[in-house]
């Protein structure tokens, strides 16, 4: 629900803006796809993290800190494959890379945010 | 009960893993501290110059096992936080927790000296090649577990919950391990192997391993003390707990 609010209008309008600013004809339809991929795993592994801080009074900083190095690795596939087809080289595997931790968390970040929220409700 | 779980409930109570750490504490630290003089004595006089990076190679004798030793702490403290969360044993929790700030120390001091390294031999203090970042990665890890562990008022609680959270950045120690092989980038790839020959000279590689033996006994040294302190605050008022205040006090008041 959140990501529907958020992630998918940038999606929506990132090859309008890659239009404006001209961007070189792999990455129009990279950008959004690089997008898709990422975006749904942030807000996964939010969740888990957010999971851990529930009932917690001020976790805003202490949620930016356990989220960062969780974020640091989508980024850096997410910016890598956008580097790479601007350079013309070949950009799948970083891409691959997103796919398959989209996957993975697909499947384990509802588990794991159980097991998360029943440690901090107990 | 048979007598290996009957000896694993024993040595898992707090009392006794308290000795016991307070027996085993001294030899960690002394031993290790012997080792380490003789590892930079061996590593800053004894060892050859390289014939390319001179006298500079040395910090290796600090960077590398410090490397080894961040993501050692990292395996010891998620595989407590793990035995914590599965069987909920307190002393794993302690464990688990005593083990993040020393880990996040030996992860400061890779970065810090691997910065100093990189400035002669690269012309920059940091880049953000594949290894650096997944190691400063691994320092926001425990900084993320240590913040977590302080956030939550119940001890128990916060112990199990930036456990889980360990549990999870667990991720990230393969990348570290690997990232020199899948990404060719500025840090250079391995060179110490256990399998097979290593790609370093005999004369540097026994100070450097004596070194990484020196800093698993003074990281034991350190958990084990932590430990300790863990133990009396978790079960601060029993009487046990009592019995060694009582007994330091009465000390106190006789010297």
């Amino acid at each position: 629900m959140h990501w529907l609010t958020t992630a998918l209008p940038l999606i929506l309008v990132a090859p309008l803006l890659g239009e404006l600013l001209h961007l070189a004809e792999p990455l129009r339809w990279l950008l959004p796809g690089a997008l898709l991929l990422a975006t749904p795993l942030l807000s996964l592994l939010g969740a888990v993290c957010v999971a851990l801080t529930v009932g917690m009074h001020r976790s805003g900083m202490l949620l930016a800190l356990l989220v960062l190095p969780l974020y640091v690795p989508v980024l850096i596939f997410g910016a890598g494959a956008c580097n790479a087809a601007q350079a013309g080289l070949p950009f799948l595997a970083p891409l691959l890379w997103l796919g398959a931790a989209l996957v993975l968390a697909l499947v384990l970040a509802p588990l794991a945010c159980a097991a998360a929220l029943r440690i901090s409700l107990s | 009960m048979n007598a290996l779980t009957l000896w694993f409930h024993k040595t898992g109570s707090p009392p006794t893993a308290y000795r016991l750490a307070g027996r085993l504490m001294p030899w960690c630290y002394g031993v290790g501290f012997v080792l380490g003089l003789v590892a930079l004595y061996g590593g800053l006089v004894l060892a050859p110059r390289d014939y390319q990076q001179g006298d500079a190679y040395r910090i290796i004798f600090v960077h590398v096992p410090c490397a080894w030793m961040s993501l050692f702490a990292y395996l010891f403290m998620a595989a407590n936080a793990f035995i914590a969360l599965v069987w909920r044993i307190k002393l794993s929790e302690v464990l688990a927790m005593a083990a993040a700030p020393i880990g996040a120390a030996f992860t400061f001091v890779t970065l810090v000296t691997g910065s100093i390294w990189g400035k002669p031999m690269w012309g920059t203090w940091w880049t953000w090649d594949a290894r650096l970042t997944s190691e400063l990665v691994l320092l926001f890890l425990y900084f993320g577990v240590i913040g977590l562990h302080a956030a939550i008022e119940d001890r128990r609680q916060a112990a199990r919950a930036a456990g889980f959270l360990a549990l999870i950045g667990i991720v990230n120690l393969p990348i570290v391990h690997f990232s020199v092989n899948w990404w060719n980038t500025l840090h250079q790839g391995e060179t110490v192997r256990l399998l097979g020959p290593s790609k370093i000279d005999a004369s540097m590689i026994w100070p450097l391993l004596t070194m990484a033996l020196a800093t698993h006994l003074w990281f034991f040294g350190s958990v084990l003390a932590r430990t300790r302190i863990g133990l009396l605050e978790l079960d601060g008022g029993k009487d046990w707990v009592r019995e060694i205040a009582l007994a330091t006090d009465g000390a106190g008041e006789r010297a």
